[in-house]
């Protein structure tokens, strides 16, 4: 296989999981204007859920990769729902810098309570998790997991597609994100809506969580800021509040960055990657899908 | 009466912005809140709707108490507010609008959406483009008939001629009394231009920094001195 189609194999991957991670960072900020920081933490906590759950499901034989997906995503709903509830709800009328400090604030609370329970040290990622091997397209092989992860960044994709654009919820949720007290006039209701944006959040970064684990192999406490401060930049880059924004802005990072590193050099991926985003920035400040805001008053 | 307010107290951070306010709109009446800024008037009707939660007091609509519902509640009793600026959804086009305003109902009334049409057939013309490339009458039409969707008996309008031309807000006005007419929608309107407001309502409250301090027919305020003074700017 050719150099360049490993690498945009391997830069739609790592593309695709900065992905699922900045999903939650854009839809929570596309209705509350926050830039909810714990979300990385969230991400690294659903990866130790794993290794604490995988062991425990073994028995279920065949069905322990689903049972351990599934445990940990609705686990990290749940906590998720609770983050909302506990650190940011009482502040929603509060200025937003207060919002900015208690997400900072929960994101120490979850990086800390995951050092205390899991150690400080790397953890190894259950390798049983997914399946192991390559898969064969003509004279490409490709990992299965890469397979899974892009497959799963498809389904994802269009499921929130059609559940933002056709059901009652996804519609309330664009129209909250538009105009948060018109939404309220209009009879949404807010706080069950802003409940199903952090469940959504969530949830897929969880999958994202667990799929960063096993493409790494190893986990660390502390992971979430920097996959947390790449996938933020994914959603700006993207245009945040924008739920495709998120998901092309993933790719486009993880391309950049990858052929980067495979072109430029490793060392200078970092650098580059930046500077182009910068550049880009500077022509397209709303990103690739930000609201262009054109409005009458 | 079909809606009363007793007593409504608000407060903005230990700021009275109502102070023991009575009001009421009965059944296929114009009502009009005229005062300057500050006055409480848009606070009122931000009370009512359920957008900020009085201190104390008391709303009723049809015996129903919704002082203290959150509006998700209050828009199903049979309350449309349409607020200050139309706030129109700029991004979605005309007609993703005004769906956007039925979401309290469980389906999309088009009966009440053919009426909207009716009567501002501007928007009918052109219901596929997006709300912001609208000019300022027509958002204000749109951000009314959005109101509509969700089959309200109270109307709630907020400076509905604010930043309009003379010509296009006797336009809005005469639209919002046929839809009074026809559609046995009570209004309750707030308005910065008084003597507007007293024309289109049957009766009417002055708001002064929290305080209703005059109410009365539409014809008797018209006469008051202190509507010619402050408001109508009229010599007497």
């Amino acid at each position: 296989m050719d150099i360049f189609s490993q690498q945009l194999i391997n830069g739609l991957t790592y593309g695709s999981l900065l992905g699922f991670i900045a999903l939650g960072y854009t839809m929570v900020y596309g209705i509350l204007n926050l830039i909810n920081f714990a979300h990385g933490d969230m991400v690294t906590l659903a990866a130790f859920l794993a290794i604490t759950i995988a062991p425990l499901a073994v028995a279920a034989g065949t069905l322990a990769m689903i049972i351990t997906l599934a445990a940990v995503v609705v686990s990290v709903c749940i906590i998720a729902i609770l983050l909302e509830k506990i650190a940011y709800k009482p502040l929603r009328a509060a200025p937003r810098l207060s919002l900015i400090v208690s997400a900072l604030g929960a994101g120490m609370v979850i990086k800390n309570a995951i050092m205390l329970i899991w150690g400080a040290n790397p953890r190894i990622f259950p390798r049983n998790l997914f399946p192991a091997g390559l898969a064969k397209f003509s004279d490409i092989s490709v990992s299965y997991l890469s397979v899974i992860i892009l497959l799963l960044n498809i389904l994802v994709m269009l499921t929130l597609y059609i559940f933002i654009n056709k059901t009652r919820v996804g519609i309330a949720i664009k129209a909250l994100s538009t105009d948060y007290s018109v939404a309220e006039l209009m009879g949404v209701n807010v706080n069950n809506t802003v409940m199903i944006v952090f469940l959504i959040g969530g949830g897929v970064g969880a999958l994202g969580g667990m799929l960063i684990g096993a493409s790494y192999t190893t986990v660390t406490f502390s992971m979430g800021f920097d996959y947390g401060i790449k996938a933020f930049i994914a959603a700006i880059l993207g245009g945040i509040g924008s739920i495709p924004g998120a998901m092309f802005g993933g790719l486009l990072l993880g391309l950049t960055y990858t052929f980067c590193s495979g072109y430029v050099s490793s060392a200078w991926a970092n650098t580059v990657t930046y500077l182009l985003l910068i550049i880009l920035l500077i022509f397209r400040p709303n990103g690739l899908f930000g609201r262009s805001l054109v409005q009458k008053v | 009466m079909m809606f009363r307010i007793n007593s409504l107290h608000v407060s903005y951070g230990g700021i009275m912005a109502l102070d023991g306010v009575d009001c009421a709109v009965n059944e296929g009446e114009i009502v009009c809140l005229i005062g300057g800024n500050g006055a409480g008037k848009s606070t009122l009707l931000r009370a009512v709707s359920g957008l900020v939660k009085p201190a104390g007091g008391t709303i009723y609509f049809n015996n129903l108490n919704i002082t203290n519902l959150p509006p998700y509640k209050i828009v199903p009793t049979g309350i449309s507010h349409s607020p200050e600026g139309r706030k129109v959804f700029a991004a979605l086009t005309v007609e993703e609008n005004l769906i956007m305003g039925a979401y309290a109902l469980s389906h999309i009334d088009y009966d009440v959406l053919r009426f909207i049409y009716d009567l501002f057939p501007r928007l009918k013309e052109r219901r596929k483009q997006t709300a912001g490339t609208l000019s300022g009458g027509e958002q204000q039409m749109l951000a009314i008939g959005r109101s509509l969707m969700s089959k309200p008996k109270l109307l709630l309008l907020d400076e509905p001629s604010l930043g309009l031309a003379p010509l296009v807000s006797k336009e809005v006005f005469s639209h919002i009394k046929r839809i009074n007419e026809t559609q046995k929608i009570s209004i309750l309107l707030v308005e910065q231009n008084a003597a507007a407001a007293l024309k289109l309502s049957h009766r009417g409250y002055v708001l002064e920094v929290g305080k209703v301090v005059l109410s009365g027919s539409s014809e008797e305020l018209f006469d008051s001195p202190l509507l010619k003074e402050s408001y109508l700017g009229k010599k007497r």
